[in-house]
């Protein structure tokens, strides 16, 4: 008896093992699907009456900002089958996998006076968890939308694992008038074309304006005096001065060092332009290119080691990159047609241009050896990519052809898909995207 | 026509031929078109016919030189044009120009501020190999910005890729 | 050995364990929660800081609130419009070390002296000589919202969206987006593309030629499936003590009752099964998660579904977050592809039970 008891323990035991050696089912999975995810997003709690219209209008903003990604597609409330009216109460998960929610965002809005306060969490329907623990945002009840920026961005970062970009600004060239004598003026918006001020009058002619690292400060040029010269404007106070260049040259195509302490820019002098880097504070530079031919918009990398710029030394506008100090640059384009403007991704991995070849313009991106190159837009014309702050989104200027062409912003995901316009009144052009707003 | 009318419409003609840089971009409505017809069909006794004049300059000598497709060369018809600009701004010494530089829209705009500029450098070094002393030419760059012919052709961009000298301040004496 | 002692100790450990597992749970403590404030500049007190493009220290009322406030932007503060950023000492690095010679104002030269790695191009493209129509009649995808490996066609206008084809089962009164069990709608598969089509891509609008990059490389055709072998689970016919044999039955009856072994899979069969994951695992391929190779281990009950948790095998290709962020993703593939239960002969429970899959999207990587 004993010893039968002993085999069937010895049995038990050996039952895992035999099991095992069968192995599990091994499958490898390399195609998946790529669709934007399904999002539910009940509107948020009005703790009291008046956060009633705010809880509305954050909620929408929320969604909108989402599914502006084209990552995320919102799921309307017509299909909810609990309405998650409480943002205390528990969560209903079967009823939310029901409709294939697979992301969930409940939130609550307090109104106090001038005073606002919006809660959010987010759950992973699916397997019935909270992602993160609950956020808290409080502000004025003027700046909701940055306070559903936040929250929105939140919600992606989570998600998506990398930030967010939603509450950030762009600082673009407003345009008005027509093709021949079109009137310029610096503007600011939120990222989603919402909240445009103008921060220059249309006196002078400007261009081509760039956000400091931290957004407090704008590079732009002007053609006010007759002659191309750097500005730089304090964002807060809109107050501008020139950057001090020498008599008799032309500065252009200003970018901001990563500290933001100093300047790379294009000065042509003697029929030639090259690449130099600028101190802001006293006004000296170095010249960085000294080719015989036009090199300009250069742009850092991420870590400020390297410049990655423009130059039609071989005979067509080509890419190249070079020690942030200067020297020798090696060429990373060697696809058909003319590559301008390069911009460094923040994250580092890629660089975004324009590229012209027979007869159209295209938006792309290629790797930093130059390989991998992808076109991500094809147009008339299309010029200027700038990144978002976490290098998913490229925002551009697109011109329409012909006597009335007007240009406009154009955003499109690194992936080639979700191309469309940015929403404004007037055209536009020269956007360059700010940092996430603290 | 009343006297009165015509001392004003003269008065006027006179006023705008004085003007340094008169439509200097071609800008109005109907750019370069208005140009052609107002050379064509105003002559005045002042003027595009007074050899001395800034008109004389921009309309009779010709202010501006074209190029080809991403180009700084001087053509043919483009030296002459120089010529004769080299010869008036020796004849009429007080006069000082900005050479500006132009391109069309078919670039990037920082490439074409370059090119602009790289145009309106090699005017100025023709000019100066003809005699006009340096210092009293300057140049610049417009870049794409300023087109005077707004259709997305060649027969525009012909037009747009062009160096232009503005008789900037008259009379230094 | 059986002394009061050793009886109050089990107690008390028992008592202190089962605290411990049940307790914690019954306070139902609230969830985290962080706190951020955002201080905002409103659009009012914008203008106002336009209004006096000098600043105005005591004009503009301060967007502070009473509350602390992390931020700054505020307008009032600032009345300098030069950089507050310590002043960097000044050349930090000496342009004699600088290899390009700091003023070498050389004279104006044509632009092809320098010697490039690159072949040098033709200055232009003949502008516009003719529209010469279509150089590229490669047929392109129809771009679509959903990117699948075989293209679907966009689904009849009344039909739901959904992972599985189905038949209309009950002839519906219309009511759109319900998805109740018993009345099933008449379903399709979302419209899908099977490749991100760029508007580069895309035939352009019939007069333009779209010249296709020659650099990208034709993306592969996806990869026939890596058939890890699976350990051919042989019923051991090995001749062994017939007692133990006899046990060995009794106890795997006893842990798994009704386990049939059955033979292996057949390719068709591994193909559905994977097919079915395949659907639900959504990849953004512009992520860093979609650097991960992912795999995971879960086990399935009888009737095809999830039994217990997915767990996490091994990763390779990213940092923790893009790691986690894979892993969620193939977790939420299986979870929501086997609500149902997966579509796998019973009578192979046994081959079937423990599943590892390994989520692997190179192929679907942007290049």
């Amino acid at each position: 008896m004993l010893k039968r008891i002993l085999m069937a323990v010895l049995a038990i035991c050996l039952a895992g093992p035999v099991l095992a050696q069968s192995g599990p089912l091994r499958l490898t999975i390399t195609d998946g699907v790529i669709e934007p995810l399904p999002f539910a997003v009940p509107s948020f709690q009005a703790e009291n009456a008046e956060a009633a219209q705010v809880a509305a209008d954050i909620t929408r903003l929320v969604a909108a900002d989402l599914s502006g990604t084209g990552l995320f597609r919102e799921i309307p409330a017509s299909a909810f089958i609990s309405a998650h009216a409480s943002f205390t109460q528990t969560v209903a998960f079967p009823d939310w996998r029901a409709i294939n929610a697979q992301a969930l965002i409940t939130g609550a809005v307090t109104v106090a006076g001038n005073q606002l306060v919006v809660k959010f969490r987010l759950y992973d329907v699916f397997s019935g968890t909270e992602m993160g623990s609950g956020l808290q945002f409080a502000g004025t009840v003027d700046g909701w939308r940055r306070m559903g920026h936040k929250v929105a961005d939140a919600a992606y970062s989570r998600i998506t694992g990398e930030g967010g970009y939603f509450d950030s600004r762009v600082v673009f060239v407003s345009e008005s008038g027509p093709k021949n004598e079109r009137q310029k003026r610096l503007a600011i918006m939120d990222y989603d074309g919402a909240n445009v001020q103008f921060l220059t009058d249309s006196s002078a002619l400007v261009l081509a304006p760039r956000f400091s690292p931290t957004g407090d400060r704008v590079l732009y040029t002007s053609l006010g005096s007759g002659f191309p010269r750097i500005n730089i404007l304090d964002v807060a106070s809109v107050g501008t001065r020139q950057l001090t260049t020498a008599e008799g040259e032309m500065a252009f195509s200003p970018r901001f060092s990563q500290d933001g302490t100093q300047v790379i820019y294009s000065l042509a002098n003697g029929g030639n332009t090259d690449i130099y880097r600028g101190d802001i504070a006293s006004g000296s530079s170095t010249r960085l290119t000294s080719a015989p031919s036009i090199e300009t918009a250069p742009s850092l990398s991420p870590d400020g080691s390297q410049i990655v710029f423009e130059s039609d030394r071989s005979g067509t506008q080509q890419l190249y990159i070079m020690s942030a100090n200067g020297g020798d640059a090696r060429r990373i384009s060697f696809g058909d047609g003319r590559y301008g403007t390069p911009v460094w991704s923040p994250r580092g991995d890629l660089i975004a241009f324009t590229k012209q070849n027979a007869g159209r313009f295209h938006i792309g991106v290629m790797r930093t050896d130059g390989s991998e190159e992808r076109l991500l837009t094809a147009s008339f014309l299309d010029e200027g990519p700038s990144w978002s702050p976490n290098g998913r989104v490229i925002m551009f200027m697109r011109e329409t052809q012909g006597a009335g062409g007007t240009s406009s912003l154009y955003s499109v995901d690194v992936s080639g898909r979700n191309l469309k316009p940015v929403p404004l009144n007037n055209g536009a052009s020269d956007p360059s995207w700010g940092p996430l707003q603290p | 026509m009343t006297f009165f009318t015509k001392a004003a419409v003269i008065g006027l003609i006179i006023a705008t031929a004085g003007c340094t840089n008169p439509d200097r971009f071609g800008a109005g409505g109907d750019g370069a078109a208005a140009n052609a017809n107002a050379n064509a069909t105003f002559t005045t006794p002042t003027g595009a016919n007074d050899p001395h004049s800034p008109l004389f300059f921009n309309q009779t000598i010709g202010d501006r030189v074209l190029f080809a497709v991403d180009t700084a060369s001087l053509t043919g018809q483009g030296k002459t044009i120089l010529d004769g600009q080299a010869k008036w701004l020796l004849d009429n010494a007080d006069y000082r120009v900005i050479i500006e530089g132009h391109a069309d829209e078919q670039g990037t705009r920082e490439y074409n501020i370059g090119l602009g500029f790289r145009r309106a450098t090699a005017v100025r070094e023709y000019l100066v190999s003809k005699g006009v002393p340096a210092d009293r030419m300057r140049v610049t760059s417009y870049g794409k910005e300023r087109p005077i012919q707004v259709c997305s052709n060649e027969s525009c961009y012909a037009q747009n890729r062009r160096a232009v000298t503005v008789i900037s301040i008259a009379s230094l004496s | 050995m059986r002394t009061p002692g050793t009886y109050i100790s089990a107690v008390g450990h028992v008592g202190l364990i089962g605290w411990l597992f049940f307790g914690y749970g019954f306070d139902a403590d609230p969830l985290e929660f962080d706190f951020s404030e955002v201080s905002v500049v409103s659009g009012d007190e914008f203008a106002a800081i336009l209004a006096a493009t000098t600043p105005q220290p005591d004009v503009a009322d301060p967007p502070a609130p009473a509350l602390p406030v992390i931020d700054d932007t505020p307008p009032a503060v600032e009345p300098e419009t030069t950089p507050q950023v310590t002043p960097a000492p000044v050349q930090t690095e000496a342009p004699a070390s600088e290899a390009p010679p700091p003023e070498a104002p050389e004279p104006p030269a044509p632009p092809s002296e320098v010697a490039d790695v690159a072949p040098s191009v033709p200055a232009q493209p003949a502008p516009e000589a003719a529209p010469d129509l279509n150089i590229s009649p490669r047929p392109q995808p129809r771009p679509a919202d959903r990117v699948a490996p075989t293209p679907v066609a966009p689904p009849p206008p009344d039909a739901d969206i959904a992972e599985v084809l189905q038949d209309a089962v009950v002839p519906d009164e219309s009511t759109p987006a319900e998805v109740v069990e018993p009345s099933q709608e008449a379903t399709a598969p979302e419209e899908a593309a099977t490749e991100i089509v760029t508007e580069a891509d895309a035939p352009s609008g019939a007069v333009q030629t779209s010249a296709r990059p020659q650099s990208r490389p034709n993306r592969p055709a996806p990869a026939a499936p890596a058939q890890t072998e699976t350990a051919t689970a042989s019923t051991d016919t090995s001749a062994e003590d017939a007692a133990v044999e006899a046990a060995l039955e009794a106890a795997l009856a006893a842990v798994a009752p009704d386990l049939p072994a059955g033979p292996p899979l057949t390719g068709s069969e591994r193909e559905g099964f994977r097919l079915a994951v395949n659907d639900c695992w959504n990849v953004d391929p512009g992520s860093q998660a979609a650097r991960v190779t992912m795999t995971v281990a879960f086990r399935l009950d009888q009737s095809g579904r999830l039994d217990g948790e997915v767990r996490q095998v091994a990763a390779s290709g990213g940092d923790e977050g893009a790691t986690s962020i894979a892993f969620q993703a193939a977790r939420r593939a299986i979870i929501r592809c086997g609500t149902s239960g997966y579509d796998l002969p019973a009578e192979k429970y046994d081959q079937w039970r423990d599943v590892e899959i390994t989520f692997d999207p190179s192929g679907m990587r942007l290049r």
